[in-house]
């Protein structure tokens, strides 16, 4: 997957588990469950919400990595 | 540099187009050449098979009891699948219960087997609706008047066969809207934000409301698959529909239903995309 996700972590240090997380940011249990195994890439809102919720930056917690096939460096 | 990176232009892919154009054409030739093949010999095969076939004497037995038969079958059909999907619904009640709200290979099994008791419950009630016009037509219900003015007699068979497959029917309705709130309970116990009664006419509006964006996706891909496979569904059966016209002088009624529900599938589709893209 090109996006990478440390939500996991994250959630771990604000101790709450993904219902909890879910109600935080806005979100189903389901969705937090999908971001975290990389199922599911979430909108800019959420991601925004999520990262201001862990009081940490976007790109603290999801990191872009580019396909190798779709790379032109 | 970034400023100085230029952006590649893919080839057009004009071949490719030609190919997939070619693959078109051969099979729209071909479906015509077997429609044509079919529709020229069904018209020899039908008067063939009314010249040489006989086999009145069996389809008339068969027909003495196909209001029973259809009966059992519509029975039988019913208490299986309300079996399989109250034995998932029991299964993820039963996990749910021991469920610690963080274990998520326990949560997946539960909303498997919600989504499979889901599943069983739309067989359900397609079954049920399917087998109770079967029914009423096994039953011999519509040509009583007939016989009765006609033959001055008329099948005992046709009051408990009609009137069990209206109970049958009542009860597979009674047994799909009682199996529907239970699965919705649990999963909005499951998903405390999950909001609408299946009771309440707007349901489908109000569970989607409080759906977030992944569970949106989900429902959204899985009504574009719907979409596709309803097409090909209509293609196909309009072919048979009309295959079976030749052969059995159904009428134009099966085509015209097909047709209509092509109709609004499609229209329905258009209007709401159009609508999104905001085209005034």
């Amino acid at each position: 997957m090109p996006l990478n996700n440390r939500l996991k972590e994250y959630r771990a240090r604000l101790d709450v588990n993904q219902q909890e997380m879910g109600e935080l940011v806005g979100a189903s249990r389901q969705t937090i469950s999908q971001i975290e195994r990389g199922d599911y890439s979430p909108s800019v809102t959420l991601a925004l919400k999520i990262a201001k919720v862990c009081e940490v930056t976007v790109e603290d917690i999801f990191t872009y990595e580019e396909d190798r096939e779709d790379g032109r460096e | 540099m970034a400023e100085n990176r230029t952006i590649e232009k893919k080839p057009r892919g004009k071949e490719s187009e030609k190919k997939y154009f070619d693959k078109f054409i051969a099979m729209i030739v071909f479906s015509l050449f077997i429609g044509g093949m079919i529709g020229f010999f069904s018209m020899g095969i039908r008067d063939w098979l009314l010249r040489n076939v006989r086999i009145e004497k069996e389809v008339e037995a068969l027909c003495d009891f196909s209001g029973w038969i259809v009966l059992g079958i519509y029975a039988a059909g019913i208490l299986i699948l309300s079996i399989i999907t109250l034995c998932h619904y029991a299964k993820a009640r039963k996990m749910s219960g021991k469920w610690d709200g963080e274990n998520e290979a326990v949560i997946d099994v539960i909303e498997k087997k919600l989504d499979i008791a889901l599943l069983c419950n739309s067989l359900l009630l397609i079954f049920n609706m399917l087998f109770f016009s079967l029914t009423i037509y096994a039953s011999g219900i519509f040509e009583l008047g007939e016989k009765v003015s006609k033959e001055k007699y008329y099948d005992v068979s046709i009051f408990p066969v009609f009137f069990g497959g209206c109970f049958i029917f009542a009860l597979g309705l009674a047994l799909n809207i009682i199996i529907s709130k239970v699965i919705v309970d649990l999963e909005k116990k499951l998903n405390p934000e999950k909001q609408g009664s299946v009771f309440d006419m707007r349901f489908a509006k109000k569970w989607e409301a409080s759906s977030d964006e992944a569970e949106r996706q989900i429902m959204y891909k899985a009504a574009y698959a719907a979409f596709q496979a309803a097409n090909m569904s209509c293609l196909v059966i309009w072919a048979i529909a009309v295959v079976i016209q030749l052969f059995l002088r159904t009428g134009v009624f099966p085509v015209l239903c097909i047709c209509a529900i092509w109709l609004v599938l499609n229209v329905t589709y258009s209007r709401t995309a159009m609508k999104l893209q905001k085209y005034k």
